[in-house]
């Protein structure tokens, strides 16, 4: 999984680069940013909290962290699809990114599954993903976008971390 | 009487002059009264009152008080005990109702109403003005206000009456067309009267002055940009019906900055009172501020209906509709609002209004750098004129508040549909038409805001979608159901996108655009010797449906390219047509397709699939072409050219050569598959047969005879020059009964190898030009000409030549074959006759000395040409293998070369080089002239020698005075007291020359430095000099440690403590510095090599032979002499050193007389001169050495 995520996150900047790009001004500026969209089942990544918990409980309460963010990323990646579909139709390159990030990133929230029911870990209660960005304006869309191609940079940097700081600990 | 006249007179003085009095009731001044009641008078004039009491001494204690305040006692006196009078001078302006003047007393109080004011100004400026050309309005201006009431009268002489209309400033009369008017105003009041001029109005004084019109609502929509305004026409106050023009304004409410302004015109109904409505497009979405509108009218009647002054009527109050920055929403919004759709091109303005209590920081529409608009504190907005397409995505437009919220809109900017163009429909199988266009300029709108079209029919008004260009349709794309029995009709294809739609139409035959799909499945089905049959379906039914077919039939040659039209009749789908293909050439690979049209042509179907048929073999059309070659030996040698295709019909599996000898009936025959043979025959005549076989039979014969045995060697070769690419050939004819000539060539006869060509000829021709692939240029070639006669071929003529002459491609191999000290003889050899690629015409010599490679030739006629332009000599003679250059230099190098020329140019440079010997008269005088030079300057210098042997003597090698031989030494008080080794006192030796002599070691060192300084200089060498000639050549080794430091001298500077041995008697040397450095360095101690260094060094004074140098010498001796040391110091006396120049000044008296090392560029000063007088310390004229630099700051410290 390691490696997955360090795949999916050398690609992750070309994504944004290449969503931003298609948006046009101001998302193509250099070092543009969106303050922070509420996005349902998609949560911003919590800030380290220190070594205070031990550390198996930390390592766990991560990996589920990780597991419901990359459902809902997945999730939210085919709503983005799907809205750049209409907004940029001709945009190939980008749909084709998508798809393989939405693709990719269920496969890595199936193997995280796994891994935490292995470690005896109920499967998640069906958390109540957003229904997407149905009859929201366009610049909901862009921006909504943008927001979920971010933050799921933000979600593999962490667990790259997380998942190098496993290995090393457990190998 | 007389009294009231004069009463009369003041009284009307005083009102002419502007003074009025209202005479009170009770002016005699009756108890518990005023003098006056009411004063009316004008500003500035001054009056008394009185006012009468009806209690005692009241006017010793009355109080008056005026407009409220209480006046000083001063203003009024007491007439009586019970009567007071008041003063009031200058009055001013009062109030219009005028300003109460009270006294009292007590309970007595009494009030007068004083107003003042102005006599009236004369009425001026009359203006009549109607509004419904049923009743006119006169009105006058006035002049100054009076402050009182004025009245006025309104005389008219037409008819002759009076009006008064009180204080009305204006009358209102009947209006009357084409009636003058004429009015006089009377102004009247209290304090005066004035009539004004008679003005006269005519009608084009009269002004036309609309009713203000009524504004009735403004309203919004329905788009965000439309504004709706209604108002009342008000048709019913006016008497006649009339054009009104209306002026709407809408200006920004917050601002009060007018957008824009625009007319509209109506025709007044009288009858009632219509309601009118305009909309006006708004660049701003109106939602973004706040829009007010304002409404007046004027006339637009021409002047022949009313040929008054037309006025605006006044604004009609303003009406407002909000915008969304006065509400109180609290989430900020963009408009126009995300996903609308804009036209490219034009001006709009974007605005973005905060929520309540927000406001914006930046708004930016794209990347645009626009001015913000301040529309209101919650409102900006950006102006875009000429708006450009959106990108596919659209165009962002980004809102951001004080509090960092985003709001932002996306908007689609792009065209109408454009006029679909190219359009043209054809049918594929009559039940369908299929119509394509080209969309024209891109829209750039996509995904549901894209141009959507549609095909209809105009008459039934059908409507069929239609497709997008793609991969599979290049073009846009509709299709349109035939139906039965309508064959034509008229399309329209219309697009349509939220920006507008656009059509164009056509008109169609369906019979005129059928396009048949191509024939398929097109195969062999038989073939007979040159007849072939095809067949093919059709793709579709096409049952009763006349087609052309075209059939295309190319050889596989490319030699023939046949095409048949067919006119077949459609069938069912997969039906078979089938046709035969004749008149097909045997044995050729036929590629065969075919292609529809309709019978009223349009446009071809693709071709169908290609085949390729053979077509069966035949026997060999024609008979070979045959010729003959006859060897001396009688070899004979048959050649036949291969069939073409075309005549051999077929593959050629083997030749059948028979010969026959003439007069015999014995043949030989053979059968070969090559294409000659050779063969050997007697000098008897032959016949010899050839013939060509393939698999369906043989060719015609060819005959070729071969004459019996002639000598043909005597036709000699004729040189001939072609033309080019090939021959110019012409032959007299022999026999007039001649079967016709043969041209035979070949490059090289001789050559065995050689491949035979030939040309045949008819009997009636006597020239040809040959030609042929196979020649080349640069070649050789020989031809042959043959007459063809009963017998056999004859030999007419023989030639030789090329096509084209080139240059040879080889130089001739070149030698020297005699050498003279004048002239050389040059000879060379002859170039391959494959590399002469030409007919060597000649020669060209060049020579040249051998100055150097680069040197030009000189050719032999003596010019000096550039070596491009030389003229060489240029032997003319292809048969010359030799040549003498004549008139050389002798001893001298010349280069030579060599060109061979053809008339293709000159072949490449062979270059020898030759030097021609010397004379032999030149090789004795070289050798004896300066034998003889030197033995006479010998005998002159001997002669010279001998006659001044006496002066050389003296001059050279004087004899040594022997001391012995001495008188001071024969005198013996010299010796008495004196140590045995003094043999001179060195006070008589007043010109001495110091001899430093240096030990080995020291010069190593200094060698040392000296490789690393100075390379040039061979310091070893002068040491040694120093040491076995013991020359006074003074070596310094300035290594010695510093005086200051170590204290220690060179021994050898004892000797010139004394005070009888100048400086200036001491040699110098050459001067030298950098070895200084180093050894003067802090902490270079007085160790113990140094101390070797020093003694071996020891500087010794020839003058001192007394005190004989010891070369080598212990350090305890030395350490014992240094402090006795009063010798010369090198110049590491620091503190007197310039260190800014960088140059050695020239040489000063100061330091000329200082002694130095050879390899020292210090001068030595004695230590008692830098000991006890600085002034003698080398100052600023010293040597400036740079090379003391460093040490500078060591001895700088030591000075401080």
């Amino acid at each position: 999984m390691l490696k997955m995520v360090q795949e999916l996150l050398h690609r992750s900047q070309h994504l944004v680069d290449l969503y931003k790009r298609q948006q046009g001004p101001p998302f193509n500026r250099p070092g543009f940013a969106m303050p922070g969209l509420s996005l349902r089942g998609l949560p911003e990544v919590p800030r380290a909290e220190g070594n205070q918990r031990e550390e198996a409980e930390d390592d766990e309460a991560r990996l589920q962290a990780e597991h419901e963010a990359y459902r809902g990323l997945a999730h939210y990646l085919r709503l983005v699809l799907d809205d750049q579909r209409e907004l940029n139709p001709s945009g190939q390159d980008l749909h084709q990114e998508l798809a393989y990030f939405a693709v990719n990133v269920e496969g890595l929230a199936v193997n995280l599954g796994l891994l935490l029911r292995a470690l005896g870990h109920e499967g998640p209660d069906g958390v109540h993903l957003g229904t997407g960005l149905t009859g929201a304006s366009d610049w909901d869309k862009k921006r909504a976008g943008l927001v979920v191609c971010t933050r799921g940079v933000q979600w593999l940097r962490a667990s790259e971390g997380d998942f190098s700081a496993l290995v090393s600990r457990y190998n | 009487m007389k009294l009231w006249v004069l009463f009369g007179f003041v009284l009307l003085t005083l009102l002419s002059s502007g003074y009025h009095m209202a005479i009170a009731q009770n002016a005699v001044g009756h108890c518990g009264s005023m003098s006056t009641k009411i004063l009316i008078a004008n500003v500035n004039s001054s009056h008394n009152i009185t006012c009468y009491f009806c209690g005692s001494d009241a006017a010793d204690q009355v109080e008056w008080k005026y407009a409220g305040n209480l006046l000083p006692s001063s203003y009024y006196t007491k007439v009586t005990s019970s009567v007071s009078m008041v003063s009031l001078q200058n009055l001013g302006l009062t109030s219009r109702e005028g300003e109460n003047l009270t006294c009292t007393f007590k309970t007595e109080s009494y009030t007068a109403s004083v107003k003042t004011g102005y006599p009236p100004e004369a009425p001026r400026d009359l203006e009549c003005v109607t509004q419904n050309f049923g009743k006119i309005k006169c009105s006058w201006n006035t002049g100054r206000d009076t402050n009182i009431e004025t009245n006025y009268t309104v005389c008219s002489w037409l008819p002759d009456s009076c009006i008064e209309v009180g204080t009305k400033t204006f009358i209102e009369r009947d209006f009357v067309a084409f009636q003058d008017l004429q009015l006089q105003i009377i102004a009247v009041n209290k304090l005066g009267i004035q009539t004004s001029e008679q003005f006269r109005k005519v009608e084009h004084d009269i002004v036309f002055q609309p009713y203000t019109p009524e504004l009735l609502k403004v309203l919004k929509g329905p788009t965000d940009f439309q504004l709706t305004v209604e108002w009342n026409e008000g048709g019913t106050k006016y008497g006649v019906g009339l054009e009104l023009i209306f002026e709407i304004q809408v200006f920004l409410s917050h601002t009060m900055q007018e957008v824009w302004t625009g007319n509209y015109s109506s025709t007044v109904d009288i009858s009632h009172d219509k309601i009118l409505q305009f909309n006006w497009t708004s660049d701003m979405p109106l939602q973004c501020t706040a829009h007010s509108v304002r409404i007046r009218a004027i006339s637009g009647e021409s002047e022949i209906l009313f040929s008054g002054v037309k006025a605006w009527s006044d604004w009609s109050p303003a009406l407002t509709i909000e915008g969304l920055d006065t509400f109180n929403q609290t989430k900020g919004k963009i408009y126009p609002v995300d996903g609308t759709v804009l036209k490219a091109g034009s001006s709009l303005t974007f605005c973005c209004v905060a929520g309540q209590g927000k406001r914006i920081d930046k708004l930016y529409f794209s990347d645009l750098n626009a001015t913000v608009i301040e529309l209101s504190d919650r409102s900006q907005a950006i102006k875009v004129q000429n708006v450009t397409p959106s990108i596919e995505s659209g165009t962002n437009v980004i809102c951001i508040t004080n509090v960092l919220v985003y709001e932002g809109a996306v908007i689609y900017i792009g065209y109408p549909p454009d006029l679909p163009r190219n359009l043209s429909c054809e049918t594929r199988d009559l039940q369908t038409l299929n119509c394509t266009f080209e969309p024209g300029r891109s829209t750039s709108l996509v995904s549901k805001r894209r141009t959507r079209y549609s095909i209809i029919d105009r008459s039934s008004k059908i409507t069929s979608p239609c497709e997008e260009a793609s991969k599979i349709h290049p073009h846009y794309w509709c299709s349109f159901p035939i139906s039965n029995g309508n064959d034509i009709y008229n399309l329209s294809v219309h697009g349509k996108n939220p920006l507008g739609e656009a059509q164009s139409h056509i008109t169609v035959d369906v019979t005129h655009v059928f396009h048949p799909y191509a024939p398929h499945q097109l195969r062999e089905e038989a073939k007979i010797l040159t007849s072939l049959n095809v067949s093919w379906s059709d793709q579709i039914d096409y049952t009763g449906i006349t087609l052309l077919c075209e059939m295309e039939i190319r050889d596989h040659l490319g030699s023939s390219n046949m095409s048949y039209n067919y006119s077949v009749i459609g069938g069912l789908k997969d039906a078979r047509h089938i046709v035969t293909l004749d008149n097909l050439r045997p044995n050729t690979r036929y590629s065969i397709q075919a292609r529809y049209s309709a019978q009223r042509f349009w446009k071809w179907s693709k071709w169908s699939n290609l085949i390729n048929v053979v077509t069966e073999q035949a026997a060999p059309s024609t008979s070979l072409n045959v010729w003959r070659k006859i060897m001396p030996n009688r070899t004979v040698t048959i050649y036949w050219k291969p069939l073409s295709d075309a005549e051999a019909n077929g593959h050629i599996l083997s030749y059948n050569v028979t010969w026959m000898k003439i007069g015999s009936n014995s043949s030989t025959t053979v059968e070969m598959s090559m294409s000659s043979i050779a063969i050997d025959l007697d000098e008897a005549a032959y016949v010899i047969t050839v013939i060509a076989r393939n698999s369906a039979g043989t060719s015609p014969p060819s005959v070729i005879r071969i004459p019996p045995h002639t000598n043909d060697e005597h036709v000699g070769y004729i040189k001939t020059s072609g033309t080019g690419d090939g021959f110019n050939v012409t032959w007299l004819r022999q026999e007039v009964e001649n079967c016709g000539y043969t041209v035979e060539w070949c490059q090289n006869l001789s050559n065995s190898t050689c491949n035979v060509d030939w040309q045949k000829f008819p009997s009636n021709v006597t020239s040809a030009i040959i030609k042929s692939d196979n020649l080349q240029v640069g070649v050789l070639y020989m031809l042959e000409v043959h007459e063809c006669r009963d017998g056999g071929d004859y030999l007419l003529k023989r030639l030789v030549g090329y096509t084209r002459e080139l240059a040879p491609a080889e130089a001739p191999n070149l030698d020297i074959e005699e050498t003279t000290s004048d002239s050389v003889l040059i000879k060379w050899s002859d170039i391959p006759v494959d590399k002469q690629r030409g007919f060597i015409q000649g020669f060209k010599i060049y020579y040249s000395k051998l100055y150097n490679e680069s040197a030009a030739f000189k050719p032999v006629g003596g010019q000096k040409l550039n070596t491009n332009k030389l003229l060489p000599k240029i032997i003319n003679d292809s048969a010359t293998r030799t040549f003498k250059i004549g008139g050389l230099e002798p001893g001298t190098a010349y280069l030579v070369a060599l060109r061979a020329y053809t008339r293709g140019g000159d072949s490449p440079r062979r270059d020898v080089t030759v030097t021609t010997p010397n004379s032999p008269l030149a090789v004795i005088l070289g050798i004896t002239l300066p034998l003889v030079g030197i033995i006479t300057l010998g005998v002159i210098l001997s002669i010279f020698c001998y006659r001044k042997q006496e002066w050389i003597k003296e001059t050279f090698y004087p004899d040594i005075p022997d001391p012995n031989n001495s008188k001071v030494l024969q005198d013996g008080t010299f010796l008495q007291g004196v140590n045995s080794c003094k043999t001179l006192e060195p006070k008589d030796c007043t010109p001495s020359e110091v001899q430093v002599v240096e030990e080995k070691q020291i010069g190593f060192e200094i060698e040392k430095e000296v490789e690393v300084d100075d390379e040039t200089e061979v310091v070893p060498e002068d040491i040694s000099d120093a040491e076995t000639q013991s020359q006074g050549v003074l070596s310094y080794g300035p290594h010695s440690a510093p005086a200051e430091t170590s204290g220690k001298v060179n021994p050898a500077f004892e000797a010139m403590a004394s005070p009888t041995i100048y400086p200036s008697e001491v040699m110098y040397t050459s001067i030298r510095g950098p070895v200084y450095q180093q050894q003067e360095a802090p902490g270079t101690g007085p160790g113990t090599d140094e101390m070797e260094v020093i003694v071996k060094s020891g500087y010794q004074p020839q003058v001192h032979g007394g005190i004989a140098p010891t070369p080598v010498m212990e350090q305890s001796e030395v350490q014992e002499l240094m402090p006795r040391v009063n010798g010369y110091q090198p110049q590491a006396h620091r503190q007197s050193w310039s260190l800014d120049s960088v140059e050695f000044p020239p040489p000063e008296t100061d330091s000329i007389g200082s002694p130095t090392s050879i390899n020292s560029q210090a001068f030595l000063i004695p230590e008692r001169m830098l000991g006890a007088d600085h002034s003698l310390r080398p100052g600023v004229k010293m040597w400036s050495l740079p090379f003391f630099q460093n040490s500078r700051m060591s001895f700088d410290s030591n000075d401080s």
